[in-house]
């Protein structure tokens, strides 16, 4: 009897004309958004091949540069558009944001990635809600619902039955879609593609396939509770405002007015008072050398060695003075990315609560991509920059005879004869030939299958409890149902 | 009949969310907009008698400012997102020795680059994406609906001409839609009157009001179409197909694939990202500005194709938060940077060496350029936008037109 209703209901929804809508839509789009993502995946190859190889000249023993390579699947989820794809770092300093500068920025941008993830988001999920929610209450009002239930038909078997073949039908053009998209990429041969990847391409189908029985099983729902399709069909479009634009942009609204990120300003200021202390700690004074030079009762050669010690010193003193610097400037970029991260991960974490917004992240942690992938690329550029900086120091002590010293000095007069303090204000390593070969290869490894599912699994979880809890309410709401009403 | 719906619970339900998400939206943009202008307030305090401090030529170095306007908390555009402060060095660098250019633009605007993909909407947006779908909605079994529920014939027996029919449905629906618009744009006043409240000027209520304009311009569009297709297929689910399809390709496929298709238009080699590692010369400068120049202008005729992305277009030019605002003050710092380079030129022949030979003493500031930017006027900004507003009329027309045709040849049979 199952097979036989599930039969039903697959074939009354074939020859709905929506299905064949769905049906066009998600080819359209899925297809635009591919051939689109593939043109992007191009330019962004395109970009970081020529930076990684414009890095690797620029990089010297005062800096360096990292290139995060593009996201191979980007076609399924973006999101990473607004992040930076080069840092530069220093010894000790990582440059976590892009600078303000705007001055070359393309005014061509757009804020929203045009992906699958979109798509099944915003659009296939919308339509998902339009197809099911008279499936039940359309019954009802023809009155073939009465019929079927005063046979030996049990109520769940009809309920499940009817799950089920919505499900079906919703996977059919998702499935198709897919299946050209790829197609499509296989042909086009613009984006390699791996076992790693066709097994992650497979897991991105399944968790998107969780999600539009979820927003089906919405229009089921509604479908199920109420007795004229009108209302059903306004409550699940409700439903579907609220899961997927009203819930995450009122988190997003609460977090940013409760927690707030020091401005760029703000930043800027920190920044300016380190400068501030570097420069004080910079300036020279002439009260040592004075001492030195007036010390008392001291031969000529005496007070020369007694004059390179101050000298030494004022050196020593500059160096140390350089190197808290950029500790400290490291210190506050650090502290800066950790306050803006900690902001985007309390919105995820509440963002999660709407099965639109689990989806996305479940995704973003399985292939990586947006979010996760960046703060991976963070990660590995954290890890660079801890061995950059030992190779460098270790590197800069043996080299410091080439370093180019730039600094202020004071002079003074006394008994017909110049004495001169010298200060450090910048060592530069730019133009000293190494041994690149000694510096580390930044990599960015590709987490691995199990490391992404824990870290996805509350909300792949989140997606599993609301598909039970979807279904579970039609199946009570079902039961309850009084025919006479 | 239509405007009965308006008290349908059903209509007031889906009308509460909208206006919800809009309030939201509206609070957290005013928000943001503070929070820039909080910062701007601050960077042109610090900036101030900058220049007066100055001890050589090399010194003196312009900031010219944008401020934002009130009805960016509306429309949000691109904001502040491509800068909003102007440096200017004239002959010498902004932030010589390590960077050798003489003219900077930076943003005040933080965005968290890990936020991406959280879609946050503003006035037009909604407009676009909810109001096109709600005026879908309500057209798309105008005609074909009442034919299959056997109405049309027995309106047609009576002696309505079929024109007024239509004019009819479409005042009704256009009735129905302007309501809740009405709705959210008092609401959006109210919430820029909470504390801290955000005064509008008499110019910015003129730019309201042609904003309210073009949002009546789309809606109607919309209807129009709808009731064009409903009376040109004979069943209502036929119909409902053909919108949805119109509607995702206006409202989502082509605006999203603008950017790709703007930068196909780049030449092979050419790149949209900054040249980090090129070492700058004023002509890589120029050509970089010419480039964005070209690419703005591509997008800006790409734009005026289709209604949605025209409509978008025309209201964040009159709110002056698109890409176009930002483009004139661009244009207008690079001017007044060629300004200081010839006072610069001047004042050097009067002083040589003063460029960099430190003297203890004011220097020369007489016909120094006072940095300035000139905000965009009313009848610029509508400039801007008059092929996006004919665009929009002529959506209007051909839907009005086509719905007329249609319906004048439609047989209300079975």
């Amino acid at each position: 009897m199952l097979m036989l209703l599930v039969a039903k209901e697959i074939q009354k929804r074939f020859y709905d004309l929506r299905f064949f809508l769905l049906l066009a839509v998600s080819l359209v789009m899925g297809i635009t958004a591919t051939a689109i993502s593939m043109r992007e995946y191009r330019h962004r190859h395109g970009e970081y091949v020529r930076l990684r190889s414009q890095a690797e000249q620029q990089t010297t023993l005062d800096r360096t540069y990292v290139v995060k390579p593009p996201n191979p699947l980007l076609f399924i989820r973006d999101g990473e558009q607004d992040a930076p794809i080069l840092l530069k770092m220093e010894p000790a300093i990582l440059h976590y944001v892009e600078s303000a500068d705007t001055t070359e920025r393309p005014p061509i941008e757009t804020a929203i990635p045009f992906d699958w993830a979109f798509l099944i988001v915003y659009v296939y999920s919308f339509l998902a809600v339009l197809m099911t929610y008279d499936s039940v209450v359309g019954e009802k009002q023809s009155g073939t619902l009465p019929l079927v239930l005063a046979g030996s038909c049990r109520r769940w078997t009809v309920i499940l039955a009817c799950f089920i073949g919505n499900v079906v039908v919703l996977w059919v053009p998702l499935l198709l879609t897919v299946g050209l998209s790829l197609l499509m990429i296989l042909l086009v041969g613009q984006i390699e593609l791996g076992a790693r990847e066709w097994l992650r391409i497979g897991i991105a189908l399944m968790l998107s396939g969780l999600f539009i029985t979820i927003m089906g099983a919405v229009g089921l729902f509604a479908s199920t509770v109420f007795y004229r399709a009108s209302t059903a069909l306004v409550v699940s479009l409700i439903l579907w405002i609220g899961m997927v634009i009203v819930f995450p942009n009122g988190v997003r609204l609460a977090v940013e007015s409760w927690g707030r990120v020091p401005s760029l300003h703000e930043l800027q200021e920190n920044l300016e008072g380190a400068r501030r202390v570097k420069w004080g700690g910079l300036s020279l004074s002439g009260e040592l050398l004075w001492a030195a030079v007036t010390y008392p009762g001291l031969t000529e050669s005496q007070r020369e060695k007694l004059i390179a010690a101050v000298q030494a010193k004022t050196y020593a003193d500059h160096e140390q003075v350089l190197e808290k610097f950029a500790v400290t400037t490291g210190q506050i970029l650090a502290s800066y990315h950790r306050e803006v991260s900690q902001q985007a991960e309390r919105i995820r974490l509440f963002s999660r609560f709407s099965p639109a917004f689990s989806y996305q992240f479940a995704l973003e942690g399985m292939i990586p991509a947006g979010y996760v992938r960046h703060a991976q690329f963070l990660a590995a550029a954290e890890r660079y920059l801890d061995s950059y900086t030992t190779v460098a120091r270790r590197l800069r002590q043996l080299l410091r005879p080439q370093a180019r010293v730039e600094g202020g000095f004071t002079r003074f007069t006394y008994k017909g004869k110049v004495y001169q303090l010298n200060g450090i204000e910048k060592i530069s390593y730019a133009h000293v030939p190494f041994d690149r070969s000694q510096l580390p290869r930044f990599q960015m490894p590709l987490p691995s299958l199990s490391e992404a599912a824990v870290g996805a699994a509350w909300d792949i979880l989140a997606l599993i409890l609301w598909t039970g809890l979807l279904f579970v309410g039609t199946c009570v709401a079902f039961l309850r149902y009084d025919v006479r009403a | 009949m239509h405007l009965a719906l308006t008290l349908d619970f059903r209509f007031l339900g889906a009308v509460v969310v909208v206006l919800l998400l809009f309030g939201l939206s509206a609070i957290n943009h005013k928000r943001a907009y503070h929070e820039e202008r909080g910062a701007l307030e601050q960077e042109r305090e610090e900036r101030q008698g900058e220049v007066y401090s100055a001890r050589v030529y090399r010194q003196v170095i312009l900031t010219v400012f944008r401020p934002l306007s009130p009805l960016t908390t509306l429309v949000t555009g691109v904001g502040g997102r491509y800068g909003t402060v102007a440096r200017m060095g004239g002959l010498f660098g902004v932030d010589a020795p390590d960077d050798p250019r003489p003219f900077k633009t930076q943003t005040l605007v933080r965005v968290n680059p890990f936020l991406a993909g959280v879609l946050s909407l503003d006035f037009s947006h909604l407009v676009l994406l909810f109001f096109s779908l709600l005026a879908i909605f309500l057209t798309y079994d105008a005609v074909c609906g009442e034919r299959e529920q056997g109405m049309l014939r027995l309106c047609w027996s009576h002696s309505v001409p079929r024109f007024r029919l239509l004019f009819g449905e479409y005042v009704g629906m256009l009735v129905t839609l302007l309501l809740p618009l009405a709705v959210m744009i008092f609401l959006w006043l109210i919430i820029l009157r909470l504390p801290p409240s955000l005064p509008l000027e008499g110019a910015d209520y003129a730019r309201l009001a042609l904003i309210v304009g073009f949002t009546v311009l789309f809606v109607s569009g919309f209807i129009f179409l709808g009731l064009w297709v409903s009376a040109s297929t004979r069943s209502s689910a036929t119909s409902l197909a053909l919108l949805l399809v119109i509607w995702v390709g206006l409202v989502v496929v082509y605006p999203l694939s603008l950017p790709v298709l703007v930068r196909a238009s780049l030449a092979d080699g050419a790149t949209t990202s900054g040249g980090i590692f090129q070492p700058w010369t004023p002509e890589r400068g120029d050509a970089l500005w010419q480039q964005n120049l070209r690419l703005f202008h591509s997008m800006e005729r790409l734009m005026w194709l289709v209604p949605t992305t025209s409509y978008v277009m025309s209201c964040e030019a009159l709110a002056q938060s698109d890409a176009g605002a930002h483009i004139r003050f661009v244009s207008q710092a690079r001017w007044q940077n060629g300004q200081l380079k010839g006072w610069q030129e001047e004042k050097l022949r009067l002083y040589p060496g003063r460029d960099s030979f430190y003297e203890n003493t004011p220097l020369d500031l007489s016909n120094l350029p006072t940095p300035h930017y000139e905000p965009e006027s009313l009848g610029e900004s509508l400039d801007r936008a008059l092929p996006a507003v004919v665009t929009l009329l002529v959506f209007n027309l051909i839907g009005c037109v086509g719905g007329l045709r249609a319906i004048m040849t439609y047989s209300p049979t079975m």
